[in-house]
């Protein structure tokens, strides 16, 4: 890590959930199944890592059973440390109510930990998007400009799906934020908080301390709209491959841009990306299947035909059967003679013979998890 | 304590795989998309209850080393017991080389004793096969057996490869013989012994003290228990078994994973195969690939058009590019207009465009002449070179050449 700081990363798995309450119906928005093999939090944990940070704490709010089970010690990510390393944090019960409503609360649980740990920066994110973010290179500007926070976005136009869900910064020629607002409109172009930031130690401490006394729970607002003027925040432009995961259309549209080799190419070459290893023999392709525009994860067992789709592990296309443009999670059974279009099959689901799904592109049918149609 | 342990003998140097071994024991060689050999044994273990295994190696033994590291991945990483690499080792009265298959177990007579094992299963790094170690134990136990060797049926063309047992209505060995010319039974050896770890002991110490002694399981062990009336039963296996010790059983064997009429599923979730994985991103199928019958790896990237082959981890078959009837070892590339035919590639073998390797038997004049063409690890094939059936490959081999 750059100038020797050291650094703590803190990701927020159950953040801005309610978009996709079909798949964080059961899980968080941080073990949201993507891309064939992966869970949201393994890309942010992976960038983590490959810029040295070696000390990460999950803070989880409910349903935290598919995210423990997927991340474990953290060996995958070689976070299983004797010295620092992964650790999660379970909401911790306070005042009778054993769930915080914002991050400055969430922060103050986990306050022995942000204390104890020998850290100079903190990373705080959210796990609601998919990037490759270079974080020795967000730390490394954070330093040089003397910020007291830096605040990566990315200049977009803002997506109906996150209306009432963003943080949109004015942003100088020395990338100095002079103004904070939340929730712009949608259709306008605006500088668009990707929900990771790097904050000081000292300032963080006292962030949180001061929101505990003053009953302030919201970082965005409370934090980098209201002291806005106060400390030197900083915007750190990301231009890379992203996709927020706000609906379950842009969920959909985020796993079939993977069919693009040049979004493979984006998410995947900068530094591995880690997740829990399943032991699956390779893809088999038998006699007759057909695919074409795909990514495919291993256990696949393909007969018949797959077009511009994603297979996770372990999913199966039965002889005949007919799939274009799915999401097909783990497990996925498409038996014989089925025909699915435009739709997402979450784990361990199973179409029986000669069903018919059909989805629209804007409108994907989503398939429960287990369920059997 | 432990009721039973395995030693997992590693050292083969598998010299008629060529090109493959140069720089690696056989244990180690890939097969079937995302394994190396020895994970069959070490995962047959872990499935059978056994959570010990010494590993002797001698023979190149630095990528089978880092390949087991703290043997996680075969959740072999245990406080008591776990896997441990044993290579041969200095002592106050001298070294030695492991000199035979026997003389391997003896010199690590102390580390079997730290386990104080009842049993202690013998097996080879060289097979590709499933099997339950457990019921053979249990078979060894009711027998009341001092040694249990593991035999499956052979054709009568296949016997003088193999030791061949003969057995009573028991199933108890009364006859041994090494690679026979007429022998009277189709029962061979799968080297695979579980033997009482006493009667072993004993024997491995007589053994080490025979100066005329080959120090070998199958030409001294064996044969002297027989000879002292020791009970020694046959165990049947029924299943895939295969040792894939040249280039063509290598090949077959790999082959086999594509054809859905030979009963071995590598993919079967009651029996895992474990393996030490690489974090690499799922396989991209491109929008002109076209994909036949086919086993193919995370990793890979395939825009051209693959048929009946196995592509390991990693792999890249660009549009254009033809693979069939072939086996692609981790990371190669087969560039644009790049054919590879009855072959095996090499790990990190770069195939230049319009580069052929390998031949279709009916390409060739003489049938003799033909057979699958190989090419080492790393190596180039430089643009529009061709590479005939049958060639071994070492290194690289530019246009023109």
């Amino acid at each position: 890590m750059s100038e020797n700081k050291k650094v703590l990363g803190i990701v927020f798995a159950n953040m801005h959930e309610h978009f996709v309450s079909e798949l964080t119906d059961l899980r968080t928005m941080a073990s949201v199944p993507f891309g064939g093999r992966y869970r949201l939090i393994d890309f942010t944990l992976s960038d983590m890592v490959a810029a040295g940070v070696d000390n990460v704490g999950v803070v989880v709010k409910r349903n935290y059973v598919s995210l423990m089970d997927h991340v474990g010690s953290g060996r995958e990510y070689d976070l299983a440390r004797k010295i620092g390393g992964l650790k999660i944090f379970p909401p911790f019960g306070e005042r009778g109510n054993n769930n915080y409503t914002g991050k400055l609360e969430a922060l103050n649980g986990i306050m022995r930990y942000i204390t104890d740990t020998p850290f100079d920066l903190a990373i705080l994110t959210d796990s609601n998007f998919v990037a490759s973010i270079d974080y020795t290179d967000v730390v490394d500007r954070h330093v040089k400009t003397g910020a007291d926070i830096t605040a990566v976005y990315k200049t977009e136009i803002i997506d109906e799906s996150v209306e009432k869900d963003n943080v949109t910064f004015e942003v100088g020629e020395d990338k100095r934020i002079t103004a904070v607002y939340l929730n712009e409109k949608a259709g306008v172009k605006a500088a668009n908080s990707m929900w990771a930031y790097v904050v000081n130690k000292e300032l963080l401490i006292d962030l949180v301390k001061e929101g505990v006394k003053k009953g302030l729970t919201n970082f965005e607002k409370d934090v980098l709209q209201a002291k806005c003027g106060e400390i030197k925040l900083y915007g750190y432009e990301y231009t890379g491959y992203l996709a927020r995961i706000s609906s379950m259309k842009s969920y959909f549209d985020a796993n079939l841009a993977l069919t693009k080799k040049e979004n493979m190419r984006e998410l995947f070459s900068k530094h591995p990306v880690y997740t829990k290893i399943r032991d699956d023999a390779p893809a088999r392709y038998i006699d007759g299947s057909s695919i074409k525009a795909s990514v495919v994860a291993d256990g696949c067992y393909i007969e018949g035909y797959v077009d511009n789709s994603v297979l996770f592990r372990g999913a199966k296309v039965g002889k005949d059967a007919i799939v274009i443009n799915c999401v097909l999670m783990q497990d996925t059974v498409v038996e014989s003679g089925a025909y699915l279009e435009n739709v997402i099959c979450d784990k361990e689901t199973v179409i029986t013979r000669g069903k018919k799904l059909k989805g629209e592109r804007t409108h994907p049918v989503y398939v429960e998890k287990q369920e059997i149609i | 304590m432990k009721e039973c342990i395995a030693m997992l003998l590693a050292g083969g140097q598998g010299s008629r795989l060529y090109a493959l071994t140069q720089k690696t024991a056989k244990p180690a060689v890939y097969f079937g998309g995302k394994y190396r050999i020895i994970d069959f044994p070490l995962s047959n273990c872990v499935n059978s209850g056994i959570d010990t295994v010494g590993v002797l190696t001698q023979y190149q033994p630095l990528e089978l080393n880092e390949y087991l590291g703290n043997g996680q991945p075969w959740d072999l990483d245990r406080l008591y017991g776990g896997v441990h690499v044993l290579p041969p080792y200095q002592t106050a009265t001298g070294s030695d080389w492991y000199k035979g298959t026997a003389n391997a177990i003896y010199q690590n007579i102390n580390f079997i004793e730290r386990y104080e094992p009842q049993y202690v299963a013998i097996l080879s790094g060289d097979h590709i096969y499933k099997m339950d170690y457990e019921k053979m134990l249990s078979r060894h136990k009711e027998k009341g057996a001092d040694l249990t060797v593991a035999v499956l049926e052979v054709t009568r063309e296949e016997r003088s490869r193999f030791g061949i047992m003969t057995c009573n209505e028991d199933g108890r060995i009364v006859k041994f013989t090494e690679k026979p010319k007429n022998p009277d039974s189709t029962l061979a050896s799968m080297g695979i012994y579980i033997f009482s770890w006493d009667k072993l002991k004993k024997y491995l110490i007589e053994d080490e003290n025979n100066p005329e002694s080959e120090n070998d399981f199958g030409k001294n062990i064996i044969p002297s228990m027989l000879a002292a009336g020791e009970k020694l039963y046959a165990y049947n296996f029924e299943g895939y078994w295969k040792d894939v010790g040249t280039i063509d059983s290598l090949w077959d064997s790999n082959m086999d994973l594509l054809n859905q009429n030979v009963p071995f599923d590598i993919g079967d979730n009651s029996w895992k195969i474990y393996s030490r994985t690489h974090n690499v991103p799922p396989q991209y199928v491109g929008p002109q690939a076209q994909i036949e019958k086919a086993m193919i790896s995370e990793g890979c990237s395939v825009e051209g058009y693959v048929d009946s082959s196995v592509l390991f981890q990693s792999v890249t078959v660009e549009e254009g590019a033809s693979v069939r009837d072939s086996v692609v070892l981790p990371g190669s590339v087969i560039k644009a207009g790049a054919v590879v035919q009855y072959a095996i590639i090499g790990e990190n073998c770069t195939i230049e465009s319009g580069a052929k390797v390998g031949a279709r038997p009916e390409q060739c004049d003489n049938i003799d002449n033909w057979g699958i063409a190989v090419t080492g690890n790393g190596v180039t094939i430089g643009e529009n070179v061709v590479i005939p059936a049958k060639a071994m490959i070492y290194g690289d081999v530019k246009e023109g050449e």
